[in-house]
């Protein structure tokens, strides 16, 4: 498995994984933006506009009926963040040419949709079509709003929110409802026109062509577009709330959803090594001791965010069980900090992640997500790269990590009926 | 062992019944450090009545669940699960409807890990103490699916088009029937499920084949019982609901709509009928979904399939809507001109479309193992699909479409927000 990267015109960044492990190539195409409140929705509503038509497919039924003669290709907006970066473009699969005999190659096909899908929109009066733009307002206003069905994920998002207020590190991917609803043809347009002028654009590529024709055929497709300018996309440094928070969300849930967030240090290796000791799995310390040995939950576990230096520890519990929880996951915080750490705990925190990043490497979409989020942060280890350092953490490392790490939060999701006065009721949020 | 080679798709598999009837299914993958292992017992939450021991049984809902639960802990107070950790695999198991399934995957030590799976799904340990446990963890999950609106909605939507049916229960049970489970209880279901002839094992990875084999008949012995007698009726016991509603906290109404019908195909070629069918009818390249979404009716979510369960034929179209009511109607007002749906054309493109999509399938080591151990639990090899779908006619697809959406009966279930957003 070799991975390059190069710069194939100004602005341009790409990065291949050639392997003939898959039957599929996978390939990501995406503009990085700064994330800002005030963009984010309408930026994030830039993929699924384009989406919509381009000039040579002018609808989503032809370019979905491309796809499908394409022997079921997909090329689907992508919307995510890194840190502070947002991401907007496509992520495209398809069939390896390997097991079809296809007119052209399958990885020039979807470059060049991708291409058209980018570069080339439907205009009407020289702006975005009006009548897309309201559908796709209305869809992102819903996804937005769905976030709620998801009550582990929404969780999560309320508790980074809480832990950088007023900071892009809060803000959610797709931004929030109320500046997606302002969102109008012309805003969406300029936003795009921006983007077009000053944002790098991102391709990720896994599959079984090898670097050289990957570099040429983006650069013979994406020859017309080249940019003298653009933005240097890279995390900045999160800035946490000053003191500790407690606070919570109301919603109409049976089960409440516990968040305590801890702001990590700067040391992305050791901090995953952390993570695996505390709730990385079925043999760390959250699983064994909050859920079998207290029976308290049926989901626990840790998150580590190395471009936000964020650890969340989580579980779903009954409400009125809500304090022992909590006392337990920081007691088992406080474990590792005061260096009650077993070998055998530490060996198999690093076994699972170790088998983790192998498996990753045997797996296309994982391959492909494992080098996008990597677009950003500096960080260029292969995941075989990144086993061989998770291997070598000591003991002494990991509690010197626990140690630097500083409780910021302890949030809520909860039900109607669990209203506390102590703690500190969210405003709606929408 | 059987060595079955499909070019088209480049996979080979190793097949066997073993003496002890525990059908084996090897799939090579030269090259990868990943190994992945499934053993899955044809027991899911539809057995509710069956014999054991010359007696009928109808134990609990949500006891096959419980039971996938209770077979991790082992009788000397370890716990399977951490017996994978020490390699670093990653176990976990599921149940559904017809099938409990336990599995893992690891980069290092398969035969060890192969060994713990296989030891911990033949040693059942059931204590009062342990169940007991045990009831406090599937109350929480219990609690965490039931604020799940796309749980909810689906829950609501098989009860409503098999009243009367166990595909009508729920996979997990309710807090109430599980505190009846007892370990008795989970004696009796497992003696008469897990058994070998009625389990398929099956593994992807660089492996031999004949390590599988050799484990499994040590490990679960080389006696062959009969399969387990199961009480098989699982058509709905009065006429389907035609609407069921229930609110929850949701900012767009999510819905479900089921069709019911009598198989008329069977094994791998309705599965891939169906699919096929669907895709043209309400596929994202289709008539139907395209005025749908251009009249902002549906979004992204939009999605059609099959659930084919012993000679029944659920067909299931969910999404989020402002209107369900009106996606329903104009999906009925579209089945009047079925015919129109197939055109050879059209056909095509949604053949090819399917055709990569089953192909994609087999790039994932936990998609191939648990579609072909459910496809030999149901008594086929998932594999031949290349062959089956080059046989796939438009009169089958007219045929399916027809017999679905002309003539099933059809069930509506959604989930609105309790300020009344529909």
């Amino acid at each position: 498995m070799k991975t390059m990267e190069c710069e194939i015109l100004p602005g341009i960044f790409l990065r291949a994984v050639q392997t003939r492990r898959f039957k599929t190539s996978s390939l990501a195409v995406a503009f990085l933006s700064p994330l800002e409140q005030k963009t984010a929705s309408v930026h994030a509503l830039l993929p699924f506009l384009l989406r919509r038509g381009c000039r040579k497919l002018p609808d989503l039924a032809s370019i979905n009926y491309e796809l499908d003669y394409l022997y079921g290709a997909s090329a689907e907006p992508l919307v995510q963040k890194q840190g502070d970066v947002q991401y907007l473009g496509f992520y495209c699969s398809g069939i390896d040419d390997s097991y079809l005999s296809p007119e052209k190659p399958m990885l020039s096909s979807l470059l060049e949709l991708v291409h058209d899908l980018l570069l080339e929109p439907v205009l009407e009066n020289g702006c975005f079509s009006a009548d897309y733009v309201s559908g796709e307002k209305e869809n992102l206003v819903s996804a937005i709003l769905s976030e709620k069905n998801e009550k582990l994920s929404y969780a999560y998002q309320r508790a980074i929110a809480q832990m950088f207020p007023n900071q892009a590190f809060g803000v959610s991917a797709l931004g929030d409802a109320k500046t997606a609803r302002q969102s109008t043809a012309q805003s969406a347009f300029s936003a795009y026109q921006k983007l077009l002028k000053t944002a790098p654009l991102t391709v990720t590529y896994c599959g079984s062509m090898p670097f050289e024709t990957v570099a040429e055929t983006v650069k013979t497709v994406f020859s017309d577009f080249s940019r003298e300018v653009f933005y240097n996309a890279d995390c900045s440094k999160p800035m946490f709330i000053t003191e500790q928070k407690e606070c919570y969300d109301v919603m109409d849930v049976s089960q409440t959803v516990l968040f305590v967030g801890l702001k990590a240090p700067e040391n992305e290796v050791v901090m995953k090594v952390l993570s695996a000791v505390l709730g990385g799995g079925t043999a760390s310390k959250l699983f064994l001791n909050v859920r079998e040995r207290a029976s308290l939950c049926y989901y626990t576990g840790s998150v580590y965010q190395p471009r936000q230096n964020t650890l969340c520890m989580y579980a779903g519990v009954e409400e009125a069980n809500v304090s022992v929880a909590c006392e337990k996951m920081l007691c088992e915080f406080q474990n590792c900090v005061d260096g009650n750490i077993t070998e055998a705990e530490l060996e198999q925190a690093k076994q699972v992640l170790v088998n983790q990043l192998k498996t990753t490497q045997d797996t296309a979409g994982a391959l492909l997500s494992y080098w996008l989020e990597r677009a950003v942060g500096g960080d260029v280890k292969t995941p075989s790269e990144l086993a061989e350092a998770i291997c070598d953490v000591t003991r002494e490392q990991v509690v010197g990590a626990a140690h630097a790490c500083e409780v910021k939060l302890i949030y809520r999701l909860c039900g109607k009926e669990a209203v506390s006065d102590e703690r500190e009721c969210l405003p709606t949020h929408q | 062992m059987k060595e079955n080679v499909y070019q088209r798709i480049n996979e080979r598999e190793y097949y066997t019944r073993l003496s002890n009837g525990l059908t084996v299914s090897v799939i090579p993958k030269p090259g990868f450090s990943k190994a992945y292992a499934m053993l899955a017992v044809g027991y899911g939450s539809v057995d509710a009545s069956f014999e054991c021991d010359g007696m009928e049984l109808t134990p609990p809902k949500g006891v096959a669940h419980f039971l996938e639960h209770k077979m991790f802990e082992q009788p000397d107070g370890g716990n399977a699960l951490q017996s994978f950790s020490q390699t670093g695999a990653s176990p976990n198991a599921f149940t559904s409807k017809e099938v409990t399934a336990y599995h893992f995957s690891c980069t290092k030590d398969f035969g060890k890990n192969l060994e713990i799976l296989l030891d911990y799904v033949s040693t059942p340990y059931f204590t009062d103490e342990n169940v007991k446990k045990e009831q406090g963890i599937i109350e929480q999950e219990i609690g965490m699916v039931n604020d799940r609106p796309e749980w909810r909605v689906y829950e609501n939507l098989m009860a409503g088009m098999f009243p009367g049916s166990p595909l009508g229960d729920s996979i997990i049970g309710t807090t109430e029937s599980i505190n009846t489970i007892t370990r008795d209880t989970l004696f009796s279901c497992y003696r008469a499920f897990y058994r070998p002839s009625n389990m398929v094992l099956a593994v992807a990875g660089d492996v031999s084949p004949d390590e599988v084999c050799s484990a499994a008949e040590q490990i679960l012995g080389t006696t062959c019982l009969n399969r387990p007698i199961r009480i098989p009726d699982l058509s709905p016991k009065s006429e389907p609901e035609q609407t069921i509603v229930s609110y929850m906290e949701v900012p767009i109404p999510i819905f479900a709509i089921g069709y019911q019908t009598k198989s008329y195909l069977a094994g791998l070629k309705e599965e891939i009928v169906s699919d096929i069918a669907l895709d043209m009818f309400l596929g994202s390249s289709s008539k139907l979904y395209r005025s749908l979404y251009e009249q902002g009716l549906i979004n992204r979510e939009f999605e059609a399939g099959a659930l084919l369960h012993r000679g029944v034929c659920a067909t299931m179209i969910s999404g989020e809507s402002k209107a369900p009511q009106a996606v329903r109607e104009a999906i009925g007002n579209a089945a009047q001109h079925i015919s129109d749906t197939v055109g050879e054309r059209d056909f095509e493109r949604a053949k090819r479309a399917q055709f990569g999509s089953w192909l994609k399938r087999t790039d994932s080591f936990e998609n191939l193992c648990r579609t072909q151990a459910d496809a030999y639990l149901k008594g086929y090899s998932f594999l031949e699909f290349a062959d089956v779908f080059a046989s796939v006619t438009t009169e089958d697809v007219s045929e399916y479409l027809k017999c679905v959406f002309a003539e099933g009966a059809c069930t509506l279930s959604q989930v609105l927000s309790k300020e009344g957003n529909a």
